[in-house]
């Protein structure tokens, strides 16, 4: 049970009232307020730069994982299908305030519906259903992400901002614009982005789940199968790539800043996109991609195997790494993941046969393309397509920067790695650390945890990986957490989850852990707190 | 008639008091006695008494919720009866001048009786209004007797206008007090806007001593001021322009001001303080730290000891779900009843969670600070709505003919658990009667009746087996889901709805009496005030009603 307090400030609606001038007269981020709402997770994969990694977890630690971390509750959404499939966890929006009362929301969806569950009580707040003419091919469901809240420093000084003679007449939802804030400063309406699988944007308001606004065109034409939504500088990103006919494989983004919500796509023809969970996003706004096994066509700005760096406005290339005879190589079937290392931005990525490389982003494969800054033996032989696997990064408290693969199948025979946790045949978390070698950056092969069945993407808070054992259709789902040092097993949810997972990540915020089964079941663990 | 002392009086530079008859209702210290006793009216100190409850018989309401205990048990009414509540009309009504910050205009009025005035001996209703102004009314004829606006004292400017939103809105927000009856020379203390309190003549309205600073600095926003032992005290709550939610107190003999530290999460009992048999001051704090070594007890039942200007914490209680009513907002907000039971002081707290607790004054929490003596189950606020679901306020407490305790709170919406007597679903909210009682050892509150619905029901009170409540018609409504941002104090005034006096039946909750539409505006935390078969209160648009019988 959790004994310590939590400080949100003499009264915590007077003291976010108290920001509201700020909030409303600037526009930069200024510093972690003290009494914000812990547990954000906006995006797949945690944030645009894809690390998996909770930042602000303070309830799950190494040492209270192993006594206090439990099954919470579980909670059906909808009928489920053996088809379903999220490539995503639910998105984490804790502290919202709403005409109901503060809501702590996980947001997730099937193919159909969206829904808000309170993710501290386990009760349904919401569900909109998307009354689609067209469905995703593929079977995938629809995407969800929201943007990060505004932080406020609650210490700064307030300018003061005199209240308008006369307030502007407020919209109605016919007349907004997705994308476009509704006004109300930190207690504005918060809004869910969805991509539906008729190929529409919409923006849902977070605390009803009603519309907020029309719905925007976002694929030319309906029926693809999007997967990885990502979001920057209201540009919202997304891939298509399971071959569906009527739109095309690609990268694809939708600027909310234009008038007319301008399109853009980068679209890979025969290549494959590898990774299920979409574009990563740099510093700068540059789009990272990993492509799949095809034939090259620089000409058209195409490489296999290869990681491209796409321009954040109009999905140009801009820049690509390929491992030297990438066209018949097979890499893992995951994402990059970008990271800073003493103020370098870094990406690990998919190299050749199954290798790990670490590019700089400034220039990702030297002059010739080709050469990385460091590159690990082979991890383990790629999976088959469909499969799901990806990468995370997470700097420990002394600084030192880790990248977490989770490998379908075993780790290569002759991968060294310093410590293992019993034999892996099916899957496992594997461990690297960023080490300097000789003034160079290198990935020092770490631990390989305990064997696990079609792992999700391993996530991080606070010293511990959560890795999720998907089972399949002949055994049920296993959470474990691991110490991120060593791999160690710190807990097992041993016969807590009935049933399988299908390409369904994980999210952690606030002391919990959330994924859904393939039959819409969500599910929370984590660490107790008495309502 | 020349009468002995009453249990309550002083023991100070008085030895002892005597009373004579003027009317039957009205009881003053004969010249006489006040000679032989060496006082005279100007150097005379304001009696020291002993914080009982009210035993005097006079038909009075000399400060918020009645007594210093907070009981708001009116024990002298005898004219409104069970039987008779339903002839109860509106006896008169006064439209002020009263200007309204943000949604707040008047608080509760205090009813002083035997007030030697110009015009002759009256029972005065002194309501103090939002603007700094303060208005005295006979209460039998409705006529305004006085009018004072307080004149600014503090070093730092005045603001013009309305505060920022809803809750920091610069009104004058503390319920004054009156000395308690038996006292040579009776004042009513105001809490100004600028922080300072005032000290005013009942006959007149004039201020017969300099303003003390209580508050650090304006606009603190201070809760029911509470007087026992010529003490005055307060609680601010919200933080309001930097000053620290706090006890604060003045030392009326020594005009000095002292107050608690560190600063805690908000007090915001409508009530202010409450203050036990033993002068023992309790408060509850609402959302914020929680750290025991620092001192900072966020969602806490306080209990402080006053002694030579200093103010102590005494004991505390926490839920075990404190973490939970922080993380959620819902605060511990009410001000905590007290009353006596088997020869020690028992109190009664709650908060929005809509859980009950049953402390004993001897120890609140237990060894451990989480264990009272009772931890209702969840009463009403099922959906965890910060905004009106659970209670606000204060409360009231009376005991039966028959020796049973009763607890009634306002609720702002529906019940989480059954009432064995009803009047139909609550969605709006209304009031809860709970039954202390004791099997084996164990205490409970259990439920006994819910009220009918009422939009926004205010904290009840009780006289002579009747219970008064207002439906203040407020729009309670913070977060708007349609258009974002918090509803604006002008749009929740808009949303607000006339206000409605109940008079139910105190052991059955059945409604005897309802003022239908006569009330034409709503109100904020208003509160109500019954002595002498009439029931006063002041509305949002300045209006001040009498109901009762004559």
């Amino acid at each position: 049970m959790r004994t310590r307090g939590r400080f949100f400030g003499d009264d915590r609606l007077m003291r976010r009232m108290l920001a509201m001038p700020m909030i409303l007269g600037l526009v930069s981020v200024v510093a972690h307020a003290q009494g914000t709402p812990h547990g954000f997770w906006t995006v797949p994969d945690a944030d645009p730069a894809h690390s998996s990694w909770q930042k602000a977890e303070t309830e799950i630690t190494t040492e209270t994982v192993g006594k206090d971390f439990k099954f919470l509750w579980k909670l059906k959404l909808g009928s489920g299908s053996t088809k379903s499939s999220s490539f995503s966890e639910p998105i984490l929006f804790p502290g919202l305030i709403t005409g109901r009362g503060f809501k702590d929301l996980a947001l997730w969806a099937d193919a159909n519906t969206l829904y808000g569950v309170d993710s501290e009580l386990g009760t349904l707040v919401w569900q909109k259903d998307f009354k689609l003419a067209h469905q995703a091919c593929g079977g995938s469901n629809i995407q969800v992400l929201t943007e990060a809240p505004q932080v406020i420093h609650f210490g700064g000084p307030r300018p003061a901002t005199p209240r308008p003679a006369t307030p502007a007449a407020p919209l109605a939802p016919s007349e907004r614009r997705v994308g476009a804030a509704a006004g109300g400063g930190y207690f504005g309406l918060r809004g869910v982005y969805v991509l539906t699988g008729d190929g529409y944007l919409h923006e849902q308001i977070m605390a009803t789940g009603l519309d907020y606004a029309p719905p925007v065109k976002f694929f030319p034409t309906p029926g693809g199968s999007s997967f990885g939504l990502n979001i920057n500088d209201k540009i919202v990103y997304t891939a298509a790539g399971s071959g569906c006919k009527n739109v095309a494989d690609a990268i694809w983004s939708i600027d909310m800043n234009t008038p007319d919500y301008t399109v853009a796509s980068y679209k890979t023809q025969k290549l494959g996109l590898a990774g299920l969970t979409g574009p990563v996003i740099g510093h700068d706004g540059t789009a990272y991609i990993t492509t799949g096994s095809g034939p090259d066509d620089p000409a058209a700005g195409l490489y296999a195997n290869a990681v491209v760096a796409l321009n954040a406005k109009d999905l140009k290339v801009k820049d690509w790494y390929t491992p030297s005879g990438a066209a018949k190589s097979k890499t893992l079937n995951a994402t990059p993941v970008v990271f800073t290392l003493k103020d370098k931005e870094l990406i690990a990525a998919p190299g050749k046969d199954g290798t790990l490389v670490l590019l700089d982003s400034a220039s990702l494969g030297g002059a010739d393309h080709h050469t990385a800054l460091a590159q690990t033996d082979t991890v383990a032989r790629p999976a088959k397509r469909g499969a799901w696997e990806s990468l995370a990064t997470w700097p420990d408290k002394a600084g030192a920067i880790w990248v977490f693969a989770s490998i379908v199948g075993p780790v290569a025979l002759d991968a060294k790695f310093a410590t293992t946790n019993g034999t892996a045949t099916h899957g496992s978390i594997v461990a690297f650390k960023v080490e300097d070698k000789e003034g160079h950056p290198v990935l020092t092969p770490s631990w390989i945890s305990r064997d696990l069945t079609n792992p999700a993407p391993p996530a991080i808070a606070n010293g511990v990986v959560f890795a999720l054992d998907g089972g399949n259709a002949s055994t049920h789902a296993t959470l474990y957490a691991l110490d991120a040092a060593t791999g160690k097993e710190l807990y097992s949810s041993g016969d807590a989850i009935e049933s399988y997972t299908h390409l369904a990540g994980m999210s952690v915020g606030d002391g919990h852990v959330f994924f859904t089964t393939h039959d819409n079941t969500l599910y929370s663990f984590g660490i107790p707190l008495e309502h | 008639m020349i009468r002995r002392p009453t249990s309550r009086c002083s023991h100070g530079l008085l030895t002892q008091c005597f009373l004579i008859d003027i009317v039957p209702s009205v009881k003053v210290l004969s010249l006489v006695a006040r000679i032989c006793l060496g006082l005279t009216a100007s150097a005379l100190p304001v009696a020291q008494f002993q914080a009982h409850a009210q035993s005097t018989t006079a038909a009075e309401w000399p400060t918020g919720s009645f007594d210093p205990q907070r009981d708001g048990w009116q024990r002298n009414e005898t004219r409104i009866t069970v039987d008779n509540a339903k002839n109860i009309r509106l006896l008169w009504k006064l439209k002020t001048d009263n200007k309204p910050m943000g949604m707040q205009s008047f608080r509760e009025p205090l009813i002083v009786a035997g007030v030697n005035t110009a015009g002759g001996v009256k029972t005065l209703a002194i309501l103090a209004g939002s603007s700094d102004d303060v208005y005295a009314v006979d209460a039998a004829s409705g006529a305004l007797v006085w009018q004072k606006h307080l004149k600014w004292a503090s070093d730092k400017p005045e603001e013009p206008g309305q505060g920022a939103g809803f809750i920091c809105n610069n009104a004058l927000t503390a319920t004054p007090v009156v000395t308690p009856a038996g006292a040579a020379q009776r004042f009513v203390y105001v809490l100004g806007n600028d922080g300072y309190l005032r000290t005013l003549n009942l006959a007149t309205g004039d201020e017969t001593d300099a303003p003390i600073q209580m508050l650090p600095a304006p606009y603190g926003k201070a809760y029911g001021l509470n007087l026992v032992n010529n003490v005055v005290y307060t609680v601010s709550g919200q933080a309001c322009h930097g000053v620290p939610n706090e006890l604060y107190a003045v030392d009326l003999a020594g005009k000095k001001a002292f107050n608690s530290a560190p600063p805690q999460g908000g007090i915001f009992g409508t009530a202010g303080p409450a203050i036990g048999a033993d002068g023992t001051i309790y408060f509850e704090t609402g959302d914020g730290a929680y750290d025991v070594a620092a001192g900072k007890l966020s969602t806490t039942v306080q209990a402080y000891t006053s002694s030579n200007d200093n103010l102590t914490l005494k004991d505390y209680y926490t839920p075990s779900n404190h973490e939970w009513l922080t993380k959620r907002d819902l605060d511990m907000n009410t001000t905590p009843v007290v009353f006596p039971y088997h020869g020690r002081d028992l109190l009664v707290a709650s908060g929005k969670e809509g859980r009950y607790f049953l402390m004993d004054s001897k120890s609140l929490g237990g060894p451990d600070h989480q264990t009272p003596l009772y931890r209702s189950p969840l009463v009403s606020n099922k959906n965890v709505n910060f905004q009106t679901e659970g209670t606000w306020g204060s409360f009231a407490s009376w005991e039966s003919p028959d020796g049973t305790r009763w607890v009634l709170a306002p609720i702002g919406g529906p019940v989480a658990v059954d009432f064995p007597i009803s009047y139909g679903p609550t969605p709006n909210g209304g009031v809860i009667a709970l039954k202390l009682k004791e099997t084996a050892g164990k205490m409970e509150l259990a439920p006994a009746w819910l009220s009918r619905d009422m939009m926004s029901a205010e904290p009840p009170v009780v006289a002579n087996g009747v219970v008064f409540v207002l439906a203040a018609g407020e729009f309670t409504a913070q977060a708007d889901d349609v258009q974002g941002g918090l509803f604006s104090y002008e749009s929740r005034i808009q949303h607000s709805i006339p206000a409605t006096l109940y008079a139910l039946d105190a052991t059955t909750g059945k409604e005897l009496y309802s003022s239908g539409d006569q009330v034409t505006s709503f109100l904020h935390q208003a509160g109500i005030a019954v002595a002498g078969g009439r029931v006063i209160f002041g509305t949002f648009d300045g209006t001040i009603y009498c109901f009762g019988l004559e």
